[in-house]
């Protein structure tokens, strides 16, 4: 799974990472696109996305990946941050409780807001914390197996498990998509701008409307 | 309990004695609702009393009968209180027959009252607590429902009831903290200069005149004395409600009274039958000065002699004026600037004279000088006038505090520093560039030559306050808020206090309007003596008046410094001439943010408190609102080129 070039690619997927406020998205997804980790606590504020390109067998697939805060509160951008995702980080930080016993919330706003074929994966951050551990890692699994969403542990500090991942959640993506899409592969990309207006539903099904 | 009858030894395992209680009144539930209009509402709040000492809790608004204080106070308990409360020690080691008789002496009324926006506050409740029973039933603490009844004679109805925390406290524990960190430090010192001090007070003449003084001092300085009467009516109303305001007042004046009465006492008489004799407003404002200085004892004994003692304090500043007068003191120059002002509008040498004194000795006289002019000129009451002027000048400055803390303060030290030339050069025409070697009085000159500024500023501000005072010219709108913030000239942290003393003034008829006034919101607040002072030097005329605010809170300074190395280490630090003065400005500013605090009353805290909570609410709409905009925007963003979002690849680092 090498990174391929920025231009090089046949599918974009659109991934957003959501949870609480101060779970470690923004550091989840700077470990996974350039590979750095800030110890500034600094919570996010406003919408951005980082890409990274991966290859998945002989396709490059474009992760662009959103981040914004995990606040409560309803946000304008809420309709807008969701659509057209194909995946979703639902991260909560395994040291506090508190951020997955919201979990179900944000699934809540996740299927109200995203395709319902959107792949899931409940990530349980900061897992270098063993110590201050809150949340059971049999019991988030359990969860997520109840939900059909697919589980890890992470830790962003030491990169445990961030590709993987990223790219397990890439590949579930890309294999629905394979799935639809049957045999075609040729280069199906979810591009922001254009594709993002009309997109249809579903993960992979868009197509640059070039 | 063993423990502390141990310590005891003298008075014996039964005679524990507390000297305070502490009330905490908690919540209500079951009251009337007293607004016409929406529901039964009310606004409620409590007077909580004990002997002759009352206390008010803050108002909260539109309760549906079930409003929660949680606001405490603390009583000193009356003698005969006292009395009782042994007695029924006594009764629970035997009986006692006298305790009875005793009982009445130690009630705790709590009367929980509507807030009237127009009108008389309506009466919603009332209980009584007999505080000797309370004390007999144990010394922890006592959290109990207290059903409220009418008035007594009134037909009795169902008014709900009160939940009230009594604490038994001994010795002064149970005052602020402030109490015991101003026992350390600046009491020591000044306690002599009061003691000396005390000797030859005369409190309530004394009070009354000093108030009447300065009241009148502001309006000289505007020069249109007619309106003064209606300004300091204004004040006074103001004043009487809130006893906080009166606090501050009452203890400038016994300031002012002490300087006088132990600088020239023989001017004390004269300038109160001045105040007078003058028109009504002079009588007025004595009058009312009076029943303030009256009042306000009773109503905040903790805080007053807290207060007390820094009136003391500021005492000593005028006293050392006048001991600099006739001989220079160098340890009271500084603190005398502070008092001195007033002092010297209180003395009854003729208006020349003030002059010169006032601009030599005193920083506050920066304004004073220009009053001294006027006072010249007005002749006769030029001598009530030189109080107010004195006043009014500290507390235009104290207003322009409040609006701009921290370029006031910058402007003060910048003042002393920037115009060292400009004051000796007034100083000297003055004819008393002796006294004046303290930068404080510097600063204030400055002030002073820029109060032809000022008082153009002043009308803008009047204008603020025009809305309050309707139909009141500028100049009287300036004499008023001068009026509420006498008592800030005299100390550092007065002058915070006296600013916010002028927003209850000005908002005392409903709480609210302190919070809704932009130029009142700041002044509550100490001045921000580090940041604003070296950066802002402009000689704007609010920049003055903050010096001369913050002057007057240095000369304080100053005078703990003087009086008490310990206080103020950074002070310590020698400097030559006016250099040493700005630093000590800004130590003393520095040192005013918690001195502001001092003075403060329990409900001037409070209000202080819920005025920051309502800007802070404030902030937090406009935060959300800026948020919903910045949301608007990216969702435009992204659904048009969603690619700016994308982090730039970075330098990796």
């Amino acid at each position: 799974m090498g990174n391929g070039t920025e231009e090089d690619y046949n599918f974009v997927f659109k991934v957003v990472l959501i949870g609480e406020s101060g779970v470690g998205k923004t550091n989840l997804l700077s470990r996974f696109t350039r590979n750095e980790f800030s110890h500034d606590s600094r919570t996010t504020i406003g919408v951005e996305f980082s890409t990274r390109t991966v290859m998945l067998g002989t396709a490059a697939v474009k992760a662009q990946i959103w981040d914004t805060a995990g606040l409560e509160r309803y946000r304008a951008i809420t309709s807008a941050y969701y659509r057209g995702a194909v995946g979703a980080l639902l991260v909560f930080d395994l040291t506090k409780h508190q951020t997955y016993a919201v979990v179900e919330r944000w699934l809540k706003e996740l299927y109200d807001h995203a395709e319902a074929t959107i792949v899931v994966m409940l990530v349980g951050n900061k897992s270098d914390l063993s110590q201050a551990r809150e949340v059971p890692t049999e019991e988030a699994r359990m969860f997520a197996e109840n939900n059909g969403l697919l589980f890890l542990e992470t830790s962003a500090l030491d990169s445990t498990n961030v590709e993987l991942a990223f790219e397990t959640v890439l590949k579930e993506i890309f294999a629905k998509v394979s799935k639809q899409r049957q045999n075609s592969i040729r280069t199906n990309a979810i591009t922001l701008g254009s594709a993002q207006a009309g997109q249809e539903p579903g993960p992979g099904e868009k197509r640059a409307c070039c | 309990m063993a423990l502390v009858r141990g310590a005891e030894p003298a008075a014996g395992p039964s005679r524990w004695l507390p000297t305070h209680v502490q009330v905490t009144v908690l919540r209500a539930r079951g009251l009337r609702g007293k607004s016409s209009g929406a529901g039964s509402t009310s606004d409620a709040y409590t007077v909580i009393q004990v002997g002759r000492e009352k206390y008010s809790t803050s108002v909260v608004e539109k309760t549906h009968g079930c409003p929660e204080w949680r606001e405490e106070c603390s009583f000193e308990l009356p003698p005969g209180a006292l009395d009782g409360l042994l007695r029924a020690q006594e009764a629970d080691a035997g009986p006692a027959p006298w305790a009875a008789s005793s009982a009445a002496a130690c009630e705790l009324v709590l009367t929980t009252m509507h807030r009237s926006l127009i009108g008389v506050d309506k009466f919603l409740g009332q209980a009584t607590v007999a505080l000797d029973e309370v004390f007999g039933a144990g010394r922890a603490q006592h959290t109990q429902w207290y059903k409220l009844h009418s008035k007594p004679g009134k037909k009795e109805k169902e008014r709900g009831e009160i939940e009230v925390t009594i604490q038994f406290t001994r010795n002064n524990l149970s005052a602020s903290m402030f109490d015991l960190s101003m026992k350390d430090k600046p009491r020591s010192p000044f306690s002599k200069i009061r003691d000396k001090m005390k000797g030859k007070k005369k409190y309530d003449l004394e009070s009354a005149s000093a108030i009447l003084p300065s009241s009148a001092i502001e309006d000289p300085d505007l020069g249109s004395l007619g309106k003064m009467g209606k300004a300091k009516g204004f004040f006074l109303r103001n004043k009487l409600r809130k006893s906080s305001l009166t606090q501050s007042n009452t203890s400038l004046g016994s300031d002012s009274t002490l300087s006088s009465a132990s600088g020239s006492l023989a001017y004390q008489g004269p300038g109160a039958e001045l105040l007078t004799r003058s028109p009504s407003r002079s009588s007025w404002l004595s009058t009312e000065g009076g029943r303030d200085s009256a009042q306000s004892p009773k109503l905040f004994t903790h805080k007053r002699t807290y207060s007390d003692e820094a009136n003391q304090m500021r005492v000593a500043p005028p006293r050392a004026l006048l001991d600099l007068q006739g001989h220079l003191d160098a340890a009271s120059r500084s603190s005398l600037c502070v008092n001195g002002s007033h002092i010297y509008n209180e003395e009854p040498q003729g208006p020349v004279r003030h002059r010169s004194s006032i601009s030599g000795s005193l920083p506050s006289s920066g304004s004073l000088q220009a009053v001294s002019s006027r006072f010249s000129e007005e002749g006769p009451r030029s001598t009530d006038d030189t109080w107010p002027r004195g006043s009014r000048s500290n507390s235009s400055s104290e207003a322009v505090l409040g609006q701009e803390e921290l370029s006031a303060q910058a402007k003060v030290l910048a003042p002393g520093a920037s115009h060292p030339g400009e004051e000796e050069g007034a100083r000297l025409p003055e004819g008393k560039p002796v006294q004046v070697a303290t930068p404080i009085v510097a600063s204030s000159e400055a002030v002073a030559e820029k109060e032809g500024a000022r008082k153009e500023e002043r009308k803008p501000r009047m204008g603020l306050f025009h809305h309050h005072h309707q139909g009141l010219s500028r100049s009287e709108l300036g004499r008023r808020s001068s009026l509420g913030e006498k008592g800030g000239p005299i100390l550092g942290a007065s002058p915070h206090h006296s600013s916010s003393g002028e927003e209850k003034a000005k908002s005392s008829w409903f709480g609210l309007r302190e919070a809704k006034d932009p130029t009142q919101k700041p002044s509550p607040h100490p001045v921000k003596p580090l940041s604003a002072a070296p950066v802002e030097g402009s000689p704007d005329r609010k920049q003055s008046r903050s010096s001369l605010s913050i002057a007057l809170s240095s000369g304080l300074e100053k005078l703990k410094t003087v009086t008490s190395g310990s206080i103020q280490p950074v002070t310590q630090a020698p400097q030559a001439g006016q250099m040493v003065d700005t630093k000590r400005l800004k130590d003393s500013a520095v040192l005013d943010q918690s001195a502001k605090y001092y003075h403060l009353t329990h409900d001037e805290l409070i209000s202080l408190l819920l005025q920051r909570e309502r800007e802070l609410s404030q902030r937090d709409e406009h935060v959300q609102e800026l948020e919903s905009y910045i949301d608007r925007l990216l969702v435009r963003i992204m659904e048009t080129s969603p690619t700016l979002l994308q982090i730039p690849p970075g330098p990796p680092k």
